[in-house]
């Protein structure tokens, strides 16, 4: 592990390479498309690797869309109802999926595998119910028509980069520190974490909630980016997406969310010449085929030949 | 204020479906207590299931009830060819895989449905379709009560399968203790396939029945598959008469809370259930231990 290059001098050039590129992107493109595409990348950049930091903790959820549409509706209804200030309205969005992510990890955390896949997926559906129960806020299947966050294009391309950029670090940060290290040993073997000390209800939680906020920061983005937002946020489509991504990039790097986006949206988008039923199977087919010949995912291949070429 | 003749039928209903439900978690209960995984694509078998049967009902004008078997025998394999080709592949890695498997086997079983039979609902039709049992005030039609009877008998083979042959007993022994097993001369692989096909073909008998009894579409596994689940984790993991216990109780808990708090809670219900009882014993009513 300390063997990684962590010298100061690579990580700035690092730093400076990315914010070159993502300045000059838009001055080469013209293609509105491919902007469009890379938008959804950085979202979905974003929302995989919230996935990912509750994987961290040996956690696996599948509804996560949950959080990714109470973070949207909770800003929709902000902005439409009391016409609260976008940036505060986008940041309040992660709070509230953080505060139900909180709630659904009170009884998430002395689940496992199955049984925490199961109850996670539930509660999607749960939330989803409620969501249009009270349809006189939320007005049901229709949904809303989103409010602008920042007006175009081009200026929700440099949001979501400087977005994708914090969220990234952040989870870096996070990882590295004390907390991600007790994730790692939670992961590991819950059992002998909790016998070192590891306060693992505690960390769960606080995996729970770390995730739902950047989930819902997502989500946020999403619904304001794509214009309207209904029920159909919820869907099993968008609960599995980040964990296909994740799994394809490689769990537990944070790396892999990053890479895995790429590829998955970019297959996902270069598969639109066939009909979007066909496109279904596909990536059913290409999750299954990447859990047996590359359980480590893409990201780790990666890393084995860099070194040999480095 | 509550109607009485509703709620006996709500009751009534709720036992019908909570047979279907026990045919699905008994398949899934069986799979995980020989092989240790849980399918999440069991509702997919479900689906087939359906299909298979509408298609023999449909292309060849096999009778609905006799097409349960051949939808039956058609699934069985289609389970072994997935427990081949994917789930034993993955046997003894990290249990997450077995999620992610059974999540990639739900995109390609749901949308090949889509494009082989389109998204619209479809409808098997009986002989006794219009035809109602009644007690009084209270009816109950002739599909439902012959679909509790095939239950019956589908369940009581399963035991003597379980009990009296020798694959039976080669299957409790894997689902007691695989190394054990193997090292009696039990091939444990072939049980596994066994096992597989057996689960599978009890969720295609679910869905036949589900087809008959309401409608077809490519998205109705998952919902069942779901409360399947739930009723497992009432019912205790591995245990089949558990799940036979929790389907019922689970048929009649759904049905009931739909008739007091409308529908658009059935599914939400089923979910709650399985949260409140996970959170009171987080490995299951009647489980014991992991």
């Amino acid at each position: 592990m300390f063997k990684e290059n962590n010298s100061l001098p690579s990580h700035i050039l690092l730093a400076a390479i990315t914010i070159a590129a993502i300045v000059a992107v838009p001055q080469f493109l013209s293609n509105q498309y491919i902007i469009h595409v890379i938008i959804l990348i950085g979202i979905y950049i974003i929302y995989s690797s919230s996935w990912n930091l509750l994987a961290f903790s040996g956690q696996a959820s599948l509804g996560h869309a949950a959080f990714l549409g109470l973070g949207g509706y909770f800003s929709t209804l902000l902005i439409i109802n009391f016409g609260l200030n976008p940036w505060i309205s986008m940041v309040a969005g992660g709070i509230f999926a953080a505060f139900i992510g909180f709630l659904i990890g009170l009884t998430c955390v002395r689940l496992r595998e199955w049984f925490l896949a199961m109850v996670t997926f539930g509660f999607a559906v749960i939330v989803e119910t409620i969501i249009l129960a009270m349809d006189w806020i939320t007005q049901g299947t229709t949904g809303y028509a989103t409010p602008s966050l920042v007006g175009s294009r081009i200026n929700y391309y440099y949001l979501v980069m400087v977005l994708v950029i914090t969220t990234i670090m952040a989870v870096h940060l996070i990882v590295k520190s004390r907390v991600g290290l007790a994730f790692s040993a939670i992961r590991e073997n819950e059992l002998e974490a909790e016998n070192s000390g590891i306060d693992t209800v505690k960390y769960k939680l606080l995996a729970f909630t770390l995730s739902a906020f950047f989930a819902g920061i997502a989500g946020v983005v999403l619904a304001h980016y794509v214009g309207y937002i209904s029920n159909e946020i919820f869907s099993f489509h968008h609960s599995f997406m980040p964990l296909i991504m994740a799994v394809t990039g490689g769990l537990n790097t944070v790396g892999g969310p990053v890479i895995g986006s790429i590829i998955v949206l970019s297959i996902w988008e270069a598969l639109k010449i066939i009909n979007p039923i066909q496109r279904m199977i596909v990536i059913g087919v290409f999750l299954i085929l990447v859990v047996i010949f590359m359980p480590r995912g893409i990201f780790s291949l990666i890393k084995k030949y860099a070194r040999l070429i480095i | 204020m509550i109607d009485t003749v509703t709620l006996a039928l709500t009751l009534l209903w709720g036992v019908a479906i909570g047979c279907i439900y026990i045919l699905m978690a008994a398949g899934l209960n069986l799979i995980f207590g020989v092989m240790k995984i849980v399918n999440f694509a069991h509702g997919q078998f479900l689906m087939l299931g359906a299909y298979m049967c509408y298609w023999s009902w449909f292309l060849l004008g096999i009778n609905p009830y006799v097409a349960v078997l051949l939808s039956m025998a058609i699934v069985s394999v289609v389970g072994i060819l997935v427990e081949r080709l994917c789930f034993s592949r993955i046997l003894g890695t990290s249990k997450l895989n077995e999620i992610f498997i059974s999540l990639g086997l739900i995109y390609v079983f749901d949308y090949s449905a889509v494009m082989l039979w389109t998204d619209k609902p479809k409808n098997i039709s009986t002989p006794f379709e219009y035809s109602a049992l009644s007690f009084g005030i209270v009816s109950i039609s002739y599909d439902w009560l012959i679909s509790i009877a095939v239950v019956s008998v589908i369940l009581a083979s399963l035991f003597l399968l379980l009990e009296k042959t020798k694959v039976g007993r080669a299957m409790r022994a894997t689902s007691q203790d695989g190394v054990a097993a193997m090292l009696m001369g039990i091939n444990v692989n072939r049980i596994y396939m066994v096992s597989f096909g057996v689960g599978s073909a009890l969720a295609a008998a679910a869905g036949s029945l589900f087809g008959i009894v309401f409608s077809l579409n490519p998205y109705m596994g998952s919902i069942p598959a779901v409360k399947a689940f739930a009723i497992i984790i009432l019912g205790g993991l591995g245990s089949i008469s558990g799940a036979i216990i929790g389907g019922l109780v689970y048929g009649l808990a759904e049905n009931t809370a739909t008739f007091f708090l409308g529908g658009i809670w059935r599914h939400a219900v089923a979910f709650a259930v399985l949260i409140l009882v996970l959170i009171i014993k987080p490995t299951g009513l009647f489980g014991e231990g992991k």
